[in-house]
Order: structure tokens, then C-alpha cells, then sequence
């Protein structure tokens, strides 16, 4: 009888494929808790009681022992640690209490009714050199100053300002009432352009003004559009019957915004993993906006690139895991005397990044010069609501956290931006470490390489098998044929 | 007893009946209720005062009065029920009618019982015979998304959908049915009685376990269990109840002695066959498809369910070997071959559901790290899962044990070559295309899932040839073993292609390789030395066959070695090969001279002819 195929080992390989199975599906993770044992650092808050809502500024410590990018595990608890509704606020600058003003010149253009209509207005503009409008013409050649002709169009020009060679960015027109004339209704279309022959449409409104007998006046005159940088403009009219205006102003965005406050942290370059790197270690918390270098050379060139270490899954053996420099800028540091004089580079603005730490790779490594970084931030301002048993407890430091932070009108609806500004600043007392809070959760990477080796453990597992059972099989099927041969002979 | 007489006055009187109360609520429960109390009552009084003589009078009205109670309930739930009533009446009539011996009674009450079916379907034309009727007998398939649509209501409250009528003309098809096998005298009654129990089974099958298919979907929905909505195409419900309806059916049918009724019983295979096929079309088409329990639930039951008939047929004798061998070799086939078949798509969803990472960003992260894995897993450890099957089959066909008895031939002479045919050609196709990678295992040549894929089917081939030739002569044709002993030579270059391959970082792809010089002298000297240990091993047999097919290789060889590796820019390879080549030639001609007529052993008759 041929019994050549082993029961046993076979009921071991549909055992591993059904564990094949098996091991696709994976469990739901069970919900965790959120207590303030859960957290590494707790910071007492103390408020006077008076008011509900309290602001308190995050400091430099918060942001350099958070564990989460986005401030995701900071938490307000009260004495029972009950966690109170929370606000991470960022003030924005404050918008400009005026903006300035440019005044148009004016070109009137004429033409007959019918032959403008919707259509672009089919005139004649002379520049002087410098741009500036001379003349403006209808195409029929008639003169614009002939009056005969009806008015159809104005046609203004933003670039007088001596000086300036780029156009100013304008945000709205603001039209002076025609004179003469209290009640004026009209839809007009505006399109800019920089060189007087490309046109584009960028708004249109409604104009108007109302008077009525007491002398009084409604007025609609502000065409608004997206601020934008045109030197001409060009204004038709849609409907009603196109006037001069008394004036034409634009509303100019001023050229340089408020710099928001920013605070600048010092750092002391450290040896990195690969020869040649510095590193400077901060929270990844820290929501970097700029970055400057502070030379202690006199003179220095200082090429680098900025970037920071990624912890990758590795196949080589004895590893886990290893560390990849990832590059994300490059850029030019400098501190020259020249005559005298330092000139420094400026800081480098790279939006808003959280890292870890932050490595810089000299391109020049032989320079060795060890510069110190500085690191600007805008300080947040935690807004939150005093409920519950005071005290209150911030607490931050846990790397797995979920964000709990609300919205601001959640925590504080219906304040005002101005109550916002001066709310009651939060003391806060001396910072306690939590034993055993903020477990250190394993790196992504460690937990992929990890499931990964153990995927690859059992193939070679199963492969094993196979060839054992393979050299089985041929071994038996041998002796068998063998048996079989001496038995027939 | 005159059976127009007794049953259609109260018929005719209840239609009546139905007329006048057909607008207050319950008015036809009531009245269907007194009339049944009055049938009891007078049954009773004429049983106690002329039982002797009445007896059959008594009998009938007992019948009306069972009716007229049955159609209480009905009556109580739903207003449209009169298909239902009919239907019993009408096999309350046949069966009295039979009884009687009166022709012109039992043909009213098939009358009686077709207008019940006419009225039932005709309420329900519009989707029934379309989209649900027909669509749901040949495949319990696609109308699921319309019916659902259509009658929400029906899923989750079984009494309020047309089950309970659909029940009652199931039973009252397959009752009069049974009365007609019982009640049997010419060939005429033995069709009728097929006929009634084909309507009673198109009921049963369609509306009743249609009904509780739907009923029980809604059920494991609302409790989150399956979603049948989510796998169209296999009804788990359904068959299980078929599996169910398998067994009762049978054993019914013994009890009852009743042969007919195991048709019924029979559609456990076509649904069997049809799960099989929907099951394999899902997991062939949706990648990650992993069947969740109900399928797998359904699929058991079936499949037992065939094991039950099997059984039960051997037992009593209505499915042997002699008798139906084909069927059985039908059944066999679908029942053993159909699971075998779904390990393939089943293990290769499986495998690449484990082999992937977890998430999304660790796949990303292991990716750019140089981790990959090779799909090629998902096509070797199905494939041998499903070698392991044949291979497990194989000693239990020797001993003509359960999964095979009792037609262990048809295994042995059919199923278990055809498995192991099947198993070489998917170890050829994968030799020819696949290059033998077994990421993130490192390559090994011989030890990787392709080569021992190919040494696994080659084991089951040779077993399943033994099986096949058992008793007959051990030793194989020598044709046959000259053809496998190319295939494995065949088998051997290509094992050293794909590890050359692999080791020289080319693609296995036969421009890049026939380009490489190193290739080129690793086949010269390779197949030189094949010639060499053939002509050898034949010189000192003194068999020709082997020493001329090593010459033939030699000649290859320096064809080869003259029109391609000449044409080749030069390089250490090429000098390699020269020398290696020449002198493996010198010691052909020093160790294996040819094997000429005078060296010709008498005992050795000759081979090479």
C-alpha cells in the first residue's frame, strides 16, 4: 500500500495556513484612558476664582516637554482631574488700523452709446515713458476732449508715486460723489492691468448715493475686490449712465505687515550621528517659524543644509532600526565685517515645522565652526475654562495622546476679541514630573519592522517546513520504489 | 356523502360571508372562526348520535372545521389570504375525494387549489415571475437590491410579507401530492403527484425559504452580525435552510415512503455548485476577500448537508455505485473538487492580506527602506496547500476510505491525476515566468517556494502515477522516463538561470540573460559537463541512448560556443568557457569512448533502437 504522504506533517501545514488566516484579522484597540497619571508633567495653574474664562501663555518649557506635534497632549484638570474644556489660541496680528491711500488720475473716455455697449472700449492711450497716461482716445478720432461725445468709460492710473517701481497692492476703490448730483445709482465693472493691453476682470459693484431732504446722504461708493497689484484700471458701466466722479482713491495694503511676536530660543550645537552634523535637540512641539544662526567667527560663509534625522526600518542584521538624515532646506548663513561694519544673514522663515531635533549639515564640514541656533516661535495662549474643584493642572507629555483641544468660541463663545486680549493671566506654580505618566510609546518604525520581521520569521518558518517535508516525501518515495523493486525481483 | 354538497354550501357561503364583512376589521377572522366552531359542534353532535353510520360525514366536517380554524389566523393577520384558504380547502377536498374514490371531487379540489395558485401569483406579478421568482430558483442572485428596495417592510417582520401564504401553498401542493403517491393507481396519478409536488417544491424553494431568507438577512443586519447586502452574491440563509431542508426532506421520504420527495431533498447540490461558484467568483475578483462566518456557515451546512444524502443514499440504498454511477461520480467531483478548487483563491487572498503591513504609512515606511514582499508567496503556498490536499487524498484512496468511497476508482483513475497534472502545469508555467524571488526571505537557490513548488508537484505526479498504475507493471515506460528526465534537466537550467539572474542583479528574461557573457559560459560549461557525466555513466553501461544524446549536447555546445559566445566582445567568461569547455571535451574522450557493438553486454539487450 502506498502510504507515503505523512498524515501529521500535513495537518501541520493546513494549521499554519489557517493561521494565515487567522492573522489577518486584528482586534479592535480598546479605547484608553485619559486621566493626568496618563501624562509626564503637571503644571498648577492658579486663578484668582473671579472669572471663568483664564488665559495662561504657554512658556518655553511646555513646548520643548510636549511629546506631540500640535500640542495634543496637553490637558486642563481639575483637583479631581475632571478635564475642563480648553483653547490652544494663537493670537493673530492685529489687522492695520488704516490703510493708506493712493489717488487716481483720471481719463475720461468718450465714444458714441452704440458702439461701446458690453463691448471693451476701442481706444487710443498714449504713455509717456515712465507709463503714465497722456491722452486717451476713442478709436472714431474723435477728441476726448470734444464733448459732443458721450462719456463711456474711465480709464485711471495708479502709477504716480515717485519711487516706487512696483505697483501698489489695492484692495478696494473708494469713488467721491459726481458732483452736482446727490441721487447716483450705477453698476460699474472694473479690470486692471499693468501694461494697459492685457486687461482682466477683477470686480464689480454696485455705486450709489441717496439723498434725501433733510440733506442727508446714503452712500454705497467702495468697490472691494482681492488685493492685487495693478498700476491701471479701466471702470465701465454696466448699467446707469457713466459720470466723472469728484475723486477716485484706491485703498492700498501697506507694504509691510505687522511681524507677529515671535520669541527666539538659543541652542548649543551637539555632534550628530554622522561625522560632520550638529544637531540641537528641542521639542518637537515647538512650532519653528524661523531660523537663525549666531556665528562666533568674525567672518564665516556657512552653507548647510537643514534637515533632521528619520528613523527608518533597516534589514541589516543586529538593528532594528536606523536613523536617515532627511534634508529639508538649504540654505546661506553668513557674518562678514566689511568696512567696519557686521552684516549678518537675516533669519530664514520656513512656515511652521516640528521636529524633534533639528540637524544641520554644514556643506563645508572642514569650516568646524559651531554655531548656535535660534529657533522663533509664536507663543501660544491656552484659553480655558476654570470649572470644576480648583486647582487646575496642566497637563502635558504623552506621545500617543488624541488632541482634546476645542475651538475658541467652545471654550469662551461670545467674547469678544478684545475680552479675549484681557483675560485673567493664569500663575502658574512649580512643574512636577508624574512618575510613570507618558509612557513611551514604541516609534512607528520599530512597531513596522517588527510586525514585518515577524512576518518574515514564519515564511522562513513555513519554508522550512517545506523543504523538510519535501526531503521527506522524496526520502519515503525513494525507499518505497526501492522496497518495491527488491520485493518484484 | 356527496362532497359538492357538504363542502361547497359552506364554501359558497363563506364567499358570501366574505362579502359582507369584508369591511370591518377582523369581520373574516370571526366569521371564519364561528363557522369552524359550528363544523366542530356538528361533527361532534352527529359523531355522538350516528357515529356508526355517519362516520365519513363526520370526517368531512371535522375536515371543514379544521380549514375554517386554520383560516382564522390568516384571517387575523392579513385581509388577503384567500389564496391561502383555498389552497387548504383544496387539499381538504382532494384528500376526500380520494378517499371516496369520486373523480369529479378531487378534480374540484385541484381546481380550487389551482385558483389558489393564480390568485397568489397574480397579486404578485408584477415583481414576483421577474424579478424575484425566476432570478431567485436559478441563482438566489441579483434581484436582492430591487426586492429590498421595494418591500422594506417584508424583511423585518416575516408574518407581514407573503410567507404564511406561501407556506400553506406549499404544504396543500405537497399534501395532495402525497395523497395521490398514497392513493395511487395508474401511471396517470403518478405524474400528477410529480406535478403537485414540483408546484408544492417552486413554493417552497421560491416563497417560503425566499421569505425566510430575507427575514433572517434582516435579522443578522439589525444585529450587526452580516451584511448581505455586502456580498450579493451568496445567500447564507437560504443555504442553510436548503442543507436543512435536505436532511428533513430525506428523512421524511423514508419515513413516509415517499421516494419523490427527495427531489426536494436534491437541491442541496445545484445550491452546493452555486455557493461554490459565487464563493470563488468573489474571492477570485475582490483582492483582500476574506468571507466572513455566515458564507463560510452556509457553505458547511451545504456540503454536510450532501454528506447527509451521500450517507443516507448508501444506507438505503437509492445512490450506489451500481446503480447511479455517473451521478455519484458527479456528486463526487462537486463535492470534493469544489472546496479543493477554493483553497486556490481563498489561501491567495489570505496570504497577501498577511503579507501586507498593517497600515498605509508603515507600508510607505518599510517600502522606502528597501523592504518589499514578494507576491509570489500568494501563488506558491496556495498551491501547496492545495498539492497537501491531493497529497492527503492519495493514502485514503488506496484504502477506499470516507472521501472517497465508494468509488475510490474515479479518484484514482481520474480526480487525483487530473490534481497532479493540474500541479505540473502550474509548476512549468511558474518555471517559465516567474524569476523565483522570495522577498523579504534573501534568495536561495533550489530552497526557494518555486523550486520546491516544482519538486512538490513533481512528487505528487509520481505518487499519482503510482496510484494509478497500481497492481500493473512498477517500472515506468522508458519513454515516459526519458521525458521526465528532460523536464527535471530542463528544470535544472532554469534553477541555474534564475540564480544567475538573482546573482548578476539581471532581469529573468531571456534577452538580458542570453546578453550575458557570464550566462553563456556557465551554460557551456554546464552542459558540456552533463554530456560528460551522460556519456560516461552510458560508456560504462553500454547503453547508446544516453551517449548520444550527450554527444548531441556536446555539438549544441559548440555551436553555441562558436555562434554565440565568439560573436560576444571578449572578456574572462569567454576564456573560461573555451578552456572549460575543451577540456571537459578531453576527458570525454578519455573516459567515455563510444560504446561500440562489441562492447555490447549479451544481457543488456539494446535500449537504442
Amino acid at each position: 500500500m502506498i502510504d507515503m504522504l505523512s498524515t501529521t506533517r500535513f495537518f501541520c501545514l493546513a494549521a499554519i495556513f489557517v493561521a494565515f488566516g487567522g492573522g489577518a484579522v486584528h482586534a479592535a484597540e480598546p479605547r484608553k484612558s485619559d486621566i493626568p497619571a496618563d501624562y509626564a508633567y503637571a503644571l498648577p495653574l492658579q486663578v484668582s476664582g473671579q472669572q471663568g474664562v483664564v488665559a495662561y501663555t504657554l512658556p518655553l518649557s511646555i513646548y520643548l516637554k510636549a511629546r506631540t506635534a500640535g500640542l495634543d497632549d496637553l490637558r486642563v484638570f481639575d483637583a479631581k482631574g475632571v478635564a475642563q474644556p480648553f483653547a490652544v489660541h494663537r493670537p493673530s496680528p492685529e489687522p492695520p488700523a488704516h490703510r493708506d491711500s493712493l489717488p487716481a488720475t483720471v481719463f475720461p473716455v468718450h465714444g458714441s452709446r452704440q458702439s461701446t455697449g458690453n463691448d471693451a472700449i476701442d481706444v487710443d492711450i498714449r504713455t509717456r515713458s515712465d507709463g503714465s497716461v497722456v491722452s486717451v482716445q476713442t478709436r472714431a478720432g474723435k477728441a476726448a476732449s470734444g464733448g459732443e461725445a458721450a462719456l463711456t468709460g474711465l480709464i485711471l492710473d495708479f502709477g504716480a508715486t515717485a519711487g516706487d517701481t512696483v505697483a501698489p497692492r489695492i484692495e478696494a476703490l473708494r469713488f467721491a460723489a459726481p458732483k452736482g448730483q446727490s441721487n447716483y445709482n450705477a453698476e460699474v465693472w472694473l479690470e486692471a492691468s499693468n501694461d494697459l493691453k492685457h486687461w482682466d476682470t477683477i470686480g464689480a459693484a454696485e455705486l450709489g448715493w441717496l439723498a434725501n431732504e433733510g440733506g442727508q446722504t446714503l452712500t454705497n461708493d467702495r468697490l472691494e475686490f482681492s488685493a492685487q497689484r495693478f498700476r491701471y484700471a479701466r471702470l465701465s458701466w454696466k448699467r446707469g449712465t457713466p459720470i466723472e466722479f469728484a475723486a477716485i482713491t484706491a485703498e492700498t495694503v501697506p507694504r509691510q505687515e505687522r511681524e507677529p511676536q515671535r520669541e527666539t530660543l538659543w541652542l548649543k550645537p551637539q555632534a550628530g550621528r554622522e561625522a560632520g552634523d550638529l544637531v540641537y535637540p528641542v521639542g518637537v512641539a515647538l512650532p519653528v517659524e524661523q531660523i537663525s544662526l549666531n556665528f562666533s567667527e568674525a567672518n564665516i560663509v556657512y552653507p548647510l543644509t537643514l534637515g533632521e534625522y528619520v528613523e527608518r526600518p533597516t534589514r541589516r542584521g543586529g538593528t532594528v532600526t536606523e536613523w536617515v538624515f532627511q534634508p529639508r532646506t538649504r540654505a546661506t548663513f553668513y557674518q562678514i565685517t566689511q568696512g567696519g561694519q557686521t552684516r549678518r544673514s537675516g533669519p530664514l522663515n520656513i512656515g511652521s515645522v516640528h521636529q524633534a531635533e533639528w540637524v544641520l549639515r554644514p556643506q563645508n564640514p572642514q569650516a568646524g565652526a559651531q554655531p548656535e541656533l535660534g529657533l522663533s516661535w509664536q507663543p501660544a495662549t491656552l484659553v480655558f475654562l476654570a470649572g470644576g474643584t480648583p486647582p487646575h493642572t496642566l497637563s502635558f507629555g504623552s506621545a500617543d495622546a488624541k488632541p482634546a483641544a476645542r475651538p475658541l468660541d467652545e471654550v469662551a463663545p461670545g467674547f469678544s476679541a478684545d475680552e479675549l486680549q484681557n483675560l485673567e493671566q493664569a500663575k502658574a506654580g512649580e512643574m512636577r514630573t508624574v512618575a510613570g505618566g507618558g509612557g513611551a510609546a514604541d516609534s512607528d518604525a520599530l512597531l513596522a519592522v517588527l510586525s514585518a520581521r515577524t512576518r518574515s520569521y514564519i515564511l522562513w518558518g513555513v519554508l522550512l517546513l517545506g523543504v523538510a517535508l519535501l526531503a521527506g516525501l522524496a526520502w519515503r518515495l525513494l525507499r518505497q520504489m526501492k522496497g518495491e523493486g527488491q520485493g518484484s525481483e | 356523502v356527496d362532497g359538492t354538497l357538504v363542502f361547497g354550501v359552506p364554501l359558497a357561503a363563506f364567499g358570501l360571508q366574505c362579502g359582507l364583512v369584508v369591511d370591518r376589521p377582523f369581520g373574516l377572522a370571526w366569521s371564519a372562526l364561528a363557522l369552524g366552531l359550528f363544523y366542530v359542534g356538528l361533527s361532534l353532535v352527529l359523531w355522538r348520535r350516528r357515529g356508526s353510520t355517519l362516520g365519513l360525514l363526520v370526517e368531512s366536517f371535522l375536515a371543514l372545521a379544521i380549514v375554517f380554524g386554520t383560516l382564522t389566523i390568516p384571517f387575523a393577520l392579513d385581509g388577503r389570504w384567500t389564496s391561502a384558504a383555498w389552497a387548504l380547502e383544496g387539499a381538504a377536498i382532494v384528500w376526500v375525494g380520494l378517499r371516496q374514490q369520486r373523480k369529479l371531487a378531487w378534480l374540484f379540489g385541484l381546481l380550487v387549489q389551482a385558483g389558489a395558485w393564480l390568485s397568489f401569483a397574480g397579486s404578485y406579478w408584477t415583481y414576483w415571475f421577474f424579478d424575484f421568482g425566476f432570478a431567485r430558483w436559478g441563482g438566489w442572485g441579483g434581484w436582492w437590491g430591487d426586492r429590498f428596495a421595494a418591500a422594506p417592510e417584508f424583511a423585518t417582520n416575516l408574518f407581514a410579507s407573503d410567507f404564511l401564504g406561501g407556506l400553506l401553498l406549499a404544504l396543500g401542493a405537497g399534501f395532495s401530492s402525497h395523497l395521490f403517491q398514497i392513493y395511487r393507481e395508474g401511471g396517470g396519478r403518478r405524474v400528477l403527484a410529480r406535478t403537485l409536488l414540483g408546484v408544492g417544491a417552486f413554493w417552497w424553494f421560491v416563497v417560503v425559504l425566499g421569505r425566510l431568507n430575507d427575514w433572517g438577512a434582516a435579522l443578522l443586519d439589525a444585529y450587526d452580525l452580516f451584511v448581505e447586502m455586502a456580498y450579493p452574491l451568496v445567500h447564507p440563509i437560504y443555504g442553510v435552510l436548503v442543507a436543512l431542508g435536505a436532511v428533513a426532506f430525506t428523512r421524511l421520504a423514508r419515513r413516509l415512503q415517499w421516494p419523490d420527495l427527495r427531489w426536494l431533498a436534491y437541491a442541496v447540490w445545484p445550491c452546493l455548485l452555486l455557493a461554490l461558484l459565487r464563493l470563488w467568483t468573489q474571492l477570485d475578483s475582490t483582492t483582500h476577500f476574506i468571507p466572513p462566518w455566515p458564507l463560510w456557515a452556509a457553505l458547511l451546512a451545504l456540503w454536510l448537508g450532501s454528506e447527509y444524502l451521500l450517507r443516507a443514499g448508501a444506507d438505503d440504498g437509492w445512490l450506489t455505485a451500481n446503480d447511479h454511477p455517473r451521478a455519484l461520480r458527479v456528486v463526487h467531483t462537486l463535492r470534493t473538487v469544489g472546496p479543493w478548487l477554493l483553497l486556490w483563491p481563498l489561501l491567495q487572498n489570505a496570504v497577501t492580506l498577511w503579507l501586507q503591513a498593517d497600515t498605509g504609512s508603515e507600508a510607505v515606511m518599510l517600502a522606502e527602506s528597501g523592504w518589499f514582499t514578494s507576491g509570489s508567496w500568494a501563488r506558491y503556498l496556495p498551491a501547496w496547500a492545495m498539492i497537501a490536499g491531493v497529497g492527503l487524498l492519495i493514502p485514503r484512496t488506496c484504502a477506499g476510505r470516507w472521501p472517497t468511497t465508494p468509488i475510490p476508482d474515479w479518484y484514482r483513475k481520474v480526480l487525483i491525476p487530473l490534481a497532479s497534472f493540474g500541479a505540473l502545469a502550474l509548476a512549468s508555467i511558474s518555471n517559465f515566468t516567474e524569476n523565483g524571488r522570495m522577498a523579504p526571505l534573501p534568495y536561495l537557490p533550489i530552497l526557494n517556494p518555486l523550486d520546491l513548488t516544482t519538486g512538490f508537484a513533481g512528487l505528487l505526479a509520481i505518487a499519482a502515477w503510482r496510484l494509478r498504475n497500481d497492481g500493473a507493471a512498477m517500472r515506468m515506460p522508458t519513454r515516459l522516463l526519458a521525458l521526465a528526465a528532460g523536464a527535471a534537466y530542463v528544470w535544472f537550467n532554469l534553477m541555474l538561470l534564475r540564480t544567475a539572474a538573482h546573482f548578476l542583479d539581471i532581469d529573468y528574461q531571456f534577452e538580458p540573460l542570453f546578453r550575458s557573457q557570464f550566462v553563456q559560459a556557465m551554460l557551456s560549461l554546464v552542459w558540456t559537463a552533463t554530456a560528460l557525466v551522460l556519456m560516461r555513466l552510458a560508456a560504462r553501461k553500454v547503453q547508446r541512448l544516453p551517449w548520444m544524446a550527450g554527444a548531441g549536447l556536446l555539438v549544441l555546445v559548440v555551436a553555441k560556443l562558436f555562434f554565440v559566445d565568439l560573436s560576444n566582445v571578449g572578456g574572462i567568461e569567454r576564456i573560461v568557457s573555451f578552456v572549460g569547455v575543451g577540456a571537459l571535451m578531453l576527458a570525454i574522450g578519455y573516459l567515455a569512448p563510444f560504446p561500440g557493438d562489441a562492447a555490447r553486454s549479451p544481457e543488456k539487450p539494446g535500449v537504442a533502437e
